[in-house]
């Protein structure tokens, strides 16, 4: 009898059309681990989560569970052989309570009535969140949680289900800090009751925190599974894109402007929100970080200076005048790539030359009408300078994968040569190539002389593409850093804390 | 190092790549053409006096669609088409009845429409009440303000010029119902398809959010797209009234909800951000198309009503895209 790991998926192969997705997949989980699962964009690893929750089916291979095969013919099959899957866009419904989401469809009754038990649900309810650890009223409704909380609920359903693997899609991507550090704690508790968790995440840091064993996979094959003890970032990234393939992720010191007078200065900023006084300026040609918790009004500072949001007290002057509303901003070259590019970065069921073109309609239009030939020219360009994978520009955003969707948000305001170029957590679900390339090409235009200011919850991101970090704390810039005395992301992130970091020198306070 | 730094993207769901749900309208339009062509070809159907009847009937409805594919496209809806049809009637047979020259009847009903528009807009976009409601509210306000100015009275229209160029008149033998028709729709498509107005009506529509960060004016293009949704209705209104040769307060009693059938069924999305005026076009000529054919077939009002209703929702079911919900 030969030892079988908890599920083994071995030799999984899957075509959409004539494209082979999964060529020859093997995906092992011990009981009771977390096991990162990684790779770039495209890689398959959707693919084989959607094949192992029972959404697509395997052309060929064999999946099985403790030795026994399992049938994964649809997606409730999947949930009987205890698969579930925690979902990046959660599938609660927020006008209902906690209780109500968890046993939807499998309420308990009143016995031999059809009428729901209500009080026996929310007291199951209780018991799953007390064993989870954590404080949630099973009768408030879900549209009130946190998005943290929301995820706490997804995963009580899961385990009201009986589910022995739990698959977390990007859990942490809109979390705050705190909590990420709740859900870590969580998570360990899930596998210290036996769970195994299958953890997909671009943050190489948190895999290697949080993970027992990593797969990488690369152009629909697993290239590397490996104990994560001993493991280095190098290493994981070196498996993602292929030897000799690594793109620099690392820090490049671009000098000093300080001789240069400040294309923005903000001035006293005050908000409605958290912001009670924030004052820094960005010369021309320079990339300033701007670090601070989730939550701490990075993105409203971020809106002021684009023009959408008016302070309550202090002026944003760009290029020796003050912004007055978006319009203006945008007229005299100031660009927002913003938060959420689904939600606000893109018109997801356009095409990738209308959201190139959107920003850029004036330019192209004369005596009423667009001049579609010349936009084109400028979308080509874009598709081509920022390496955008489509099929051509005709192509639905909404098809493409993360990191290219992101690259249209920044190639469509670039394409109209801005002078300040705002970048609110450009690399969310990004993944490290696309990364890479994004960076790269901030660099080449900051060197070109845009300013650049990066809001960024990665500090891996902000210490590698940064020359001066500002570091939000408590409503205003609580140090600014010049990024060469920062030695590492430990420091920073005390520094984000609110802790004074250890040799830092204020830069020209 | 740059493109050799991704892997290929893989294609997303293997959906076919048939995109015939885009031509739904087309289709179906042909398949009742030959239906009827066949059954009711000798009764008169086909005949170039029907053929322009059908054009003249639909004029109405081709020219309040038009303007609502912009509406719809813009994620909004606009009910008071209807009512403000007759609005329009009424004001431009009361303007000339006071002995005004016929363009300036013209003007005053074009105007009462656009004041409904600002209105619509007003509502919509400043105070931020959802169209939906807001044009509700305004299509029962409208009929009302419609039977009161002549207590329901008919007023008879005898400018012969007014009629012709409106409603009663040919061009080359051409009815002028179809070249009004014909224009507006041509300029419809135009403006949706090639203007900066156009690509930030279906950008507003298609993710407003995302269209306001990338400096589209979204209230702004709705408020223009709720005028010019009034001052369809009011151009509607006086075809309606030169056709007639007399306004009526009923005047265009259901139109808005035809010609959202003939937007939506032209391939135009409900929810915004997708839309074609030649789908409209062709929307609206399979709604008049059907009507025709049925009444010719000799059916009873209650049976055309039954059977162009299901036309509709089979249609559109047809236009829907696999998996969309």
């Amino acid at each position: 009898m030969p030892n079988h790991d908890f599920l083994e998926m071995t030799d999984i192969r899957k075509s959409f059309g004539n494209v082979p997705v999964l060529k020859r997949v093997h995906f092992h989980l011990r009981r009771g681990e977390v096991h990162a699962l990684m790779g770039g964009n495209g890689a398959g690893k959707s693919t084989l989560m959607k094949i192992l929750t029972g959404v697509y089916q395997k052309d060929s291979g064999t999946v099985l569970i403790e030795g026994e095969p399992v049938d994964l013919h649809d997606t409730s099959a999947a949930e009987r052989a205890g698969i579930a899957m925690i979902f990046q866009e959660f599938s609660l419904v927020p006008t209902l309570t906690v209780a109500q989401n968890i046993w939807l469809k499998r309420e308990p009754r009143v016995a031999g009535t059809p009428f729901i038990n209500n009080a026996e649900m929310v007291r199951r309810s209780r018991l799953l969140l007390q064993e989870l650890g954590v404080d949630i009223d099973p009768e408030t409704l879900v549209g009130n949680l946190s998005v943290g909380l929301m995820q706490i609920v997804e995963i009580a359903k899961a385990l009201s289900k009986k589910a022995r693997i739990l698959v977390m899609d990007e859990p942490t991507s809109s979390l705050s800090e705190a909590e990420t550090e709740a859900l870590f704690e969580l998570v360990a508790k899930l596998k210290a009751s036996g769970i195994t968790i299958v953890y997909i995440s671009h943050r190489m840091a948190e895999i290697l925190t949080i993970c027992d064993r990593v797969t990488v996979m690369r152009d629909g094959e697993t290239v590397m599974t490996e104990d994560c003890a001993g493991l280095t970032v190098e290493q994981i990234v070196e498996a993602m894109l292929g030897a000799g393939n690594a793109a620099s992720f690392e820090w490049h010191d671009r000098g000093d402007r300080l001789d240069a007078d400040p294309i923005l200065q903000v001035r006293n900023l005050r908000l409605a929100t958290r912001i009670n006084d924030v004052s820094f300026d960005i010369r021309p040609g320079e990339i300033v970080g701007l670090a601070g918790l989730m939550g701490s009004g990075r993105t409203e500072i971020a809106d002021t200076i684009f023009g959408r949001r008016a302070p309550l007290s202090g002026e944003v002057v760009f290029d020796g005048k003050p912004v007055r509303g978006q319009s203006d901003a945008i007229d005299r070259g100031i660009a927002l790539v913003p938060e959420d590019r689904r939600k606000m970065g893109l018109v997801l069921d356009h095409s990738v030359r209308d959201n190139i073109l959107l920003p850029n309609l004036s330019r192209f239009t004369r005596h009423f009408f667009v001049r579609d030939a010349e936009g084109l020219q400028t979308v080509n360009r874009t598709i081509r300078d920022l390496s955008i994978k489509t099929d051509g520009p005709e192509k639905l955003a909404r098809l493409l994968s993360g990191g290219n969707q992101q690259k249209i948000v920044l190639g469509k305001w670039l394409a109209r040569g801005p002078r300040l170029l705002i970048l609110d957590e450009p690399t969310i679900g990004v993944d490290i190539g696309a990364k890479s390339e994004i960076v790269e090409t901030v660099r080449r235009m900051a060197d070109a002389g845009m300013a650049v200011l990066v809001i960024s919850s990665e500090l891996e991101e902000l210490m590698a593409i940064s020359d001066r970090i500002l570091v939000l704390h408590g409503g205003r810039i609580s140090q600014e850093l010049n990024r060469r005395n920062v030695a590492s992301e430990e420091e920073l992130h005390h520094a984000i804390q609110g802790h004074r970091a250890q040799q830092t020198d204020a830069v020209h306070a | 190092m740059q493109s050799k730094a991704t892997v290929p993207s893989r294609p997303m769901l293997s959906m076919p790549d048939i995109q015939w749900q885009n031509y739904v309208v087309y289709i179906f339009f042909i398949i009742v053409l030959a239906f009827f062509g066949f059954t009711i070809g000798d009764s008169g159907f086909l005949s170039v006096t029907n053929l322009f009847n059908i054009a003249r009937t639909t004029a109405m409805i081709t020219v309040i669609a038009v303007a609502m594919t912009f509406v719809i496209s813009a994620g909004e809806l606009d009910l008071s088409v209807g009512s403000t049809t007759a609005l329009a009637a009424l004001v431009c047979a009361l303007v000339m009845q006071a002995g005004f020259p016929w363009p300036v009847a013209v003007l005053a009903a074009i105007a009462s429409g656009l004041v409904v528009g600002v209105l619509n807009g007003f509502f919509v976009t400043v105070i931020g009440i959802p169209s939906f409601l807001v044009t509700l509210g305004m299509m029962q306000f409208i009929r009302g303000v419609d039977m009161r100015v002549t207590y329901t009275n008919p007023i008879s229209i005898s400018n012969q010029s007014f009629n012709g160029l409106f409603g009663s008149g040919y061009v080359f033998g051409v009815p002028s119902l179809l070249i009004w028709s014909v224009v507006i729709a041509v300029l419809g498509h135009v403006v949706l398809k090639y203007t900066g107005f156009g690509r930030e009506i279906l950008a507003t529509g298609g993710n407003r959010q995302a269209a306001e960060y990338s400096g589209v004016k979204t209230r702004r293009v709705k408020f223009y797209a709720f005028l010019l949704s009034g001052a369809a209705a009011a151009l509607a209104g006086m075809l309606y009234s030169g056709m007639m040769q007399t306004a009526r307060f009923n005047f265009g009693e259901g139109a808005e909800l035809m010609a959202i059938a003939a937007v939506i069924l032209g391939g135009t999305s409900l929810f915004g951000g997708k839309g074609t005026i030649l789908g409209t076009f062709a929307g609206s000529l399979l709604i008049g198309t059907i009507n025709n054919g049925l009444i010719i077939m000799g059916l009873d009002v209650s049976e055309q009503m039954m059977i162009s209703g299901a036309i509709i929702i089979v249609a559109v079911a047809f236009g829907k895209k696999p998996g969309a919900a």
